[in-house]
């Protein structure tokens, strides 16, 4: 061995790093290729790929080329190298043009990124609307099928209200003239008596129709409030017994009346005392409360059931919505149209698991003649 | 048939005028020092890849996070391997022997004589260049792994 710098730590790093180049490269493949696997669309992880396919070319030429050469001229052929040196120079020059290549290219790789970006979040955008616009139409679609159902349900009642109409007022008005001539036999008495009450109730439920389409007219008579109370505890007593709901009526002494078409009013406000009846458990009670405030009769139905969500005492008057299945959907609707045409107006508190009170107000008819105003004697 | 007759004239006079031709220097040849300078020009282009990656992951809204720090750092020593490189090959040719002497021993008993010049020292240290371009492969597979482990 001459004097000098050894080559033997040239030899040992060149041995080393040609390994080490060589394994390094497997492992950026590996790590590209999991990169690209997880979001294959992602052209900033394609590009990195090559990139590293490139870069593992450029190792594999240049390790395998210097480790080739140690171990030929190591072992005395080096006429072996010299036939080999050319092609692992040449492969190694053309990786170098190739990483030149693939690395110029993420200029346009980026770009592309992220016009894809920016078009993929225009799509997203007009799916969502797409989908917005969809739905709307769904929903309009299926509304559009329910006022047509209802539609068709409302000319048929009006049509079987105009058609029953009269056979009701013949068998009522026969059950009279038997009910006057069977004296001597009360049982028979007893059963026409129940004919005229069942027909009276149909002829009610039948010009309700009728008015609630506007081809009856209602007739507004000067009554007490508490008449009303009273005949609302009657259209319903029935009901509540047979749910088991105690039904009440507490009346704080109103003095005054009210211009009702008492039986529209009666049938309005007997879907809001149903409506808590069916709400309360058995055993539990309803109240319907009377009191006046400011020239008006408030009439109030309070339950302690289950109470009204949010998101639906926003939509109960609303036609054609109702949480029951097979319900129309028309009841508080219609209650609410009639109390307006009473120039009332009806509102409620609800605290759900609590319980709701529904306020119907009406105004109280303005005191007339000579003593108007006047206190009361005694 | 006139149209074949044609055909064939053209083919023989075809065949009559490359046999007589001198030679017309078409195919360039490639002969040695041409290797080299491809090789140089491919470090310079190698290099200035780098530069242009670099520079472009510097400014991009999309290489964000340590990820792309790794592989900036990459761009760096595989830029210095390439002046490196690039150097030692220019120092190669410019010397009139081998850097490495050795007298009738192995490869691994090869030295350089001192004092050498300063060329030769230099050539000394540039091949160990594998210094540098470990580090860049080092750097470039840190960086995949950061970007794989769910680095933006």
């Amino acid at each position: 061995m001459t004097g000098g710098w050894p080559i033997a730590p040239v030899l040992a790093v060149d041995l080393a790093g040609s390994a080490a180049m060589i394994l390094l490269a497997v492992c950026a493949l590996i790590l590209a290729r999991r990169l690209t696997r997880r979001d294959p669309g992602n052209v900033v992880w394609s590009f990195l790929w090559v990139l590293s396919l490139s870069l593992a070319a450029f190792s594999f030429s240049r390790g395998v080329g210097h480790i080739a050469r140690i171990l030929l001229v190591g072992a005395g052929r080096a006429d072996a190298w010299q036939a080999l040196a050319p092609l692992s120079g040449s492969i190694n020059t053309a990786t170098f043009m190739a990483i030149a290549g693939v690395t110029v290219f993420y200029g346009a790789v980026e770009r592309a990124f992220l016009d894809l970006s920016a078009t993929t979040d225009a799509l997203r955008q007009t799916y969502t609307q797409l989908k917005d616009a969809y739905d709307a139409l769904a929903a309009d679609q299926a509304r559009i099928v329910a006022l047509e159902r209802f539609a068709l349900a409302d000319r048929i009642a009006a049509s079987l209200a105009h058609q029953t109409r009269n056979p009701i007022a013949s068998i009522a008005g026969f059950a009279g003239i038997l009910k006057r001539k069977c004296k001597g036999d009360q049982e028979v008495c007893a059963n026409l008596e129940v004919i005229s009450q069942e027909a009276a109730k149909l002829e009610q439920l039948v010009d309700g129709i009728l008015k609630a389409r506007h081809e009856l007219a209602s007739v507004f008579v000067e009554t007490a409030p508490a008449a009303v109370a009273a005949a609302l505890f009657e259209a319903v007593r029935e009901k509540a017994a047979l749910a088991g709901v105690r039904l009440w009526v507490r009346d704080s002494g109103v003095s005054g009346t009210i211009n009702a078409d008492v039986d529209g009013l009666v049938m309005a406000l007997k879907e809001i005392v149903l409506n808590a009846v069916e709400v309360t458990p058995q055993g539990g009670e309803v109240i319907i409360g009377l009191t006046s405030e400011g020239g008006r009769v408030l009439l109030t139905v309070a339950d302690r059931g289950s109470g009204i969500a949010p998101e639906v005492a926003r939509r109960i008057f609303d036609p054609y919505f109702s949480t029951k299945k097979l319900a129309s959907g028309l009841g508080l609707s219609f209650a609410k149209e009639i109390i307006e045409t009473h120039n009332g107006y009806v509102n409620f508190v609800s605290r759900p698991g609590e319980g709701t009170t529904f306020t119907v107000s009406l105004p109280l008819v303005a005191p007339h003649g000579p003593d108007a105003g006047a206190p009361a004697a005694g | 048939m006139s149209g074949a007759r044609r055909t064939l004239g053209l083919l023989a006079g075809l065949t009559a005028g490359l046999a007589a031709a001198a030679p017309a220097l078409a195919v360039q040849t490639h002969g040695a020092p041409e290797g080299l300078y491809a090789h140089q020009i491919g470090h310079v282009l190698f290099a200035a890849a780098l530069v242009f990656l670099y520079v472009k992951i510097t400014l991009s809204p999309l290489a964000t996070g340590r990820g792309w720090g790794a592989l900036k750092l990459s761009c760096v020593f595989f830029f210095l391997w390439n002046l490196a490189a690039f150097a030692n090959h220019w120092l190669e040719e410019a010397r009139p022997g081998p850097l490495f002497n050795g007298a009738g021993g192995g490869l691994w008993s090869r030295s350089m004589a001192v004092p050498a010049a300063n060329a030769d020292l230099l050539a000394y240290l540039l091949s160990l260049d594998h210094l540098l371009c470990v580090p860049a492969m080092v750097f470039f597979v840190l960086g995949l792994k950061r970007l794989a482990e769910g680095e933006s």
